[in-house]
């Protein structure tokens, strides 16, 4: 077999499986056996992603295959490194908390230089630390299948099932996504990753929606951000020194003795909803009154889950 | 035989990059024995694509301290990667390129550049959109380290989302997802304390001398605010940011989970957040916490 492997590794042009009989010890014997033989061991380096050729080797009888093993499709070609990108790769490799990502990355690393060096890197990054799903997302992403999964939207109550083209995982503001082409919907979605439901299963179908060419993230983040930043603004009022998270979105803020009244552009109420919940003791809502009503209705369910209090 | 093949086709392309290696250091790097490695090589050198005209791969392994190797027969460069670990180490870049004050982003995008050179089929599949941390707090920082000068900062903490003033030591800065974070010993409470940078709301240079003790701990957060509460399975995901200890199923989808945390505080603006969602179980003083806060509500 590794014989086999040299041979066509070696020969310049594509050679028969005469040319390949001859030349590798062990392969003889009756033409049956030597055919199983040959069919199991090209079988065998397919399997190890070895890409074997076989082509027409003569013009006239395109039944007469010749085989090769083409040196530059399977093997990293030479690339020069400073030891700064070296570090940075071995740092790149290392960010991961995902083992499978991980090993998968330092692989990659120790392909484009078998050299051993050591790891210099020492600043601490990390990656996607007890997160789910990222691996599957990314996993599918690279062989080009669907995903299906159960996944509960911000404003959904139950789950439902979607069936996924994924496209690209997104890290943006502490969350991971998974942006795609929901199959179900027929449009581009988002799905934030922690709202995924159980496991998230690849198929054996492939992608039918493949990722545009014009497709960019950066666009995409904009739009959300130019719909954060957009069309309403609300009026709140929090006791001085309290707040920090509504503080971090106010555009502007007046400062006053008992409360601080903060201007905050917003999209949704969902944006807000939860936050002004979450300090409900230190803020209150001027307008919209929408607002009021929407933190109103979650504190009152809240203190009715936990029996008032009795 | 054919997981002998593939340890072979890595082993000698590692060979001829780490040419003089010895037998120990082989079987370590590839996790075998040394036995099995002396094996292996045996192989190596009476395979070839010439038998007859001594068309062999020719390795100097007489003395196990320095193993050579003068002719590979092609098999002289590693393997390319799969698309799944190039996509690993690209998205590993990606995100590196979004730190500026971890790494040099144009060498982390000419690097990103020459790699996808060599996979050109493989789509880049993680993006990463970083913080926009303001430039004049991230460079009080960076100097404060490196002048080793306490600083002042207003920080919008997120156990008690409130806005405290306070003095600190700054010792590193790291980043752990999207977001970048500053290690450094607290003088108010005494302890050291991780800071997220984007939280930091503003920051005043001192002329105090820093005074960071010699132990450092782990950079982990502390979560030790041990509570149970109960939800819908379905919001179980979104737990991913907790320590569990343990779960237990009920009927009806709901779910019981005990967990750590990093206060009580910020686990009463969690339910609250929910809207009914999550139910507190345990201990009493998060329950009376939270209907203290709940009912401050007007």
């Amino acid at each position: 077999m590794l014989n086999l492997l040299f041979v066509l590794l070696n020969a310049p042009v594509p050679i028969t499986r005469a040319q390949i009989t001859d030349r590798v010890p062990g392969y003889g014997g009756s033409d049956d056996a030597l055919e199983k033989m040959f069919e199991r061991d090209k079988a065998t380096l397919r399997e190890l992603g070895i890409p074997l050729e076989t082509q027409p080797i003569d013009l006239f009888h395109d039944d007469v295959v010749g085989y090769r093993i083409d040196r530059s499709q399977w093997l990293m070609p030479e690339i020069s490194l400073t030891a700064q990108e070296r570090t940075y790769l071995s740092l790149a490799a290392s960010a991961w908390e995902t083992a499978q990502l991980r090993t998968a990355a330092q692989q990659a690393v120790r392909r484009i230089d078998a050299q051993e060096f050591d790891d210099v890197a020492n600043i601490p990054i990390s990656l996607a630390k007890g997160r789910r799903h990222i691996a599957e997302i990314l996993g599918a992403i690279t062989n080009d299948k669907t995903l299906v999964f159960e996944y509960v939207g911000q404003s959904d109550d139950k789950p439902t099932k979607r069936t996924v083209d994924p496209w690209r995982a997104l890290l943006h503001s502490g969350h991971w996504y998974l942006v795609g082409f929901d199959q179900d919907r027929g449009e581009v979605r988002t799905f934030r990753t922690d709202r995924i439901v159980g496991d998230v299963v690849e198929t054996s179908h492939q992608r039918v929606e493949h990722l545009p060419d014009d497709f960019s993230i950066s666009e995409l983040v904009s739009e959300w951000e130019s719909l954060d930043s957009g069309s309403k603004e609300a009026q709140l009022l929090i006791r001085p020194g309290k707040g920090a998270s509504l503080r971090l979105l106010a555009s502007a803020v007046e400062y006053g003795e008992e409360w601080d009244r903060l201007s905050i552009p917003y999209f949704h109420d969902s944006q807000l909803v939860g936050l002004i919940a979450s300090s409900c003791d230190v803020t209150r809502v001027i307008e919209p009154a929408s607002l009021h009503a929407s933190v109103s209705r979650i504190v009152s369910t809240t203190l009715s889950v936990h029996n008032n209090g009795k | 035989m054919a997981n002998d093949l593939e340890v072979l086709i890595e082993m000698l392309p590692w060979l001829v990059a780490n040419n003089g290696a010895s037998l120990s250091e082989i079987s370590e790097h590839f996790d075998i024995t040394d036995k099995y490695a002396l094996a292996l090589i045996g192989q190596l050198v009476v395979t070839g694509p010439d038998q007859g005209g001594g068309g062999l791969v020719d390795i100097d392994f007489e003395d196990s301290d320095s193993i050579y190797v003068s002719d590979a027969k092609s098999l002289d460069r590693p393997i390319k990667f799969s698309s799944f670990e190039a996509m690993s180490l690209l998205g590993g870049l990606h995100y590196l390129e979004q730190f500026p004050h971890v790494a040099d982003a144009s060498v982390v995008s000419g690097l990103i550049s020459k790699i996808q050179s060599l996979i050109p089929t493989v789509e880049n599949s993680i993006s990463v959109v970083a913080q926009n941390l303001s430039p004049e707090i991230t460079e009080s920082i960076n100097q404060a380290i490196k002048q080793n000068r306490a600083i002042g900062i207003d920080y919008a903490a997120i156990s008690k989302d409130d806005i405290s003033h306070r003095i600190i030591d700054p010792s590193e800065v790291y980043v752990r997802d999207d977001f970048a974070y500053l290690k450094a010993w607290c003088r108010e409470s005494q302890a050291w304390r991780n800071f997220r940078i984007d939280r930091i709301m503003g920051c005043t240079e001192t002329e105090l001398p820093s005074n960071l003790p010699e132990v450092s701990p782990e950079l982990e957060a502390t979560q030790d605010y041990l509570a149970a509460i109960e939800l819908d399975k379905a919001y179980y995901g979104q737990l991913d940011q907790v320590e569990i200890l343990s779960f237990k199923e009920y009927m009806w989808h709901a779910v019981e989970v005990e967990m750590k945390v990093y206060s009580r505080e910020w686990l009463i603006s969690m339910i609250l957040a929910s809207g009914g969602r999550i139910r507190a179980l345990r201990p009493p003083d998060l329950i009376s916490g939270l209907i203290e806060r709940a009912q401050g509500w007007e």
